[in-house]
């Protein structure tokens, strides 16, 4: 299953790089950045999981950059088409402050 | 004081109770927890309201089991597909088969995965998905779209009509 994921993974990072390096521009300063991890979901499916990095003032108000971007991210990459089911998760600049994750940094 | 719609709702306020249990520093435990009920306020939503139909009541418990969340999954992901491929369905559909999805990665990612640490606002946006999911379903519940996706639930294959 892993074996298949990768070269799933790799072609679609161009383009997974380009669409969150646009989100990025258009919500900026609400995101400040976005990363991400291509693995199988629970049930086995491609999948990407995006890591959204909000500022304090944006992450205060849950559900609403976070739909927006989401949505912004369905325009810019067809999930479908790609194979692949997108998965967000969100945190603000303090939290990051105080967990130094280096997989948000 | 609002309709008493029962277990969901009990189970999505329930939700919001153990990501705010902690006023600061909150706890894995509760946040995993509030992650994990709010998926479950949604599977309870939609299996109530699936088995609700059923005409004999006795029965319905019995039903109520058969829900697979695997095949959930895959039914949800077909309203997406039809959707994208032009299908006429309410957009409040769309919006309750995404957010089952999303919401079912994050309770096996709080349920099993130990590694990850849950922050409070991530936990919070989740349970906005589930509310809004259930806001979204109580728009259409009475429409054909909706009771066809209840059917399918729990059909092993929807017979050609």
């Amino acid at each position: 299953m892993l074996e298949l994921i990768a070269p799933i993974g790799a072609a679609r990072r161009p383009q997974i790089n380009a669409a969150i390096t646009e989100v990025v521009k258009e919500f900026s300063p609400d995101v400040v950045h976005i990363r991400y991890d291509l693995k199988p979901d629970w049930s086995g499916d491609p999948a990407v999981y995006f890591r959204v990095l909000l500022s304090d003032e944006a992450s205060s108000k849950p559900g609403v950059v976070s739909r927006k971007l989401e949505k912004r991210m369905e325009e810019l990459l067809d999930f479908l088409w790609l194979e692949l089911f997108a998965y967000y998760n969100f945190r603000s600049v303090s939290e990051q402050a105080v967990l130094q994750e280096k997989s948000w940094a | 004081m609002g309709v008493d719609h029962g277990f969901p709702d009990d189970l999505l306020e329930q939700a919001y109770d153990l990501a705010h249990k902690e006023a600061t520093d909150p706890k894995q435990a509760s946040l995993r927890r509030a992650v994990s009920t709010a998926y479950y306020a949604l599977f309870h939503l939609l299996i109530d309201e699936a088995v609700g139909n059923w005409a004999v009541e006795r029965q319905r418990s019995i039903l109520a089991r058969t829900f697979e969340h695997g095949k959930m999954k895959g039914i949800c992901d077909a309203v997406l597909r039809a959707v994208k491929s032009g299908a006429t369905l309410p957009p409040e559909l769309h919006i309750v088969a995404h957010a089952f999805i999303r919401l079912q990665d994050h309770r096996q990612t709080a349920d099993y995965d130990n590694s990850r640490h849950w922050v409070r606002s991530d936990v919070v946006d989740v349970l906005t998905l589930a509310t809004n999911a259930f806001s979204a379903w109580r728009a259409i519940s009475g429409q054909d779209a909706a009771q066809d996706f209840l059917l399918q639930l729990f059909l092993p294959k929807m017979p050609r009509q």
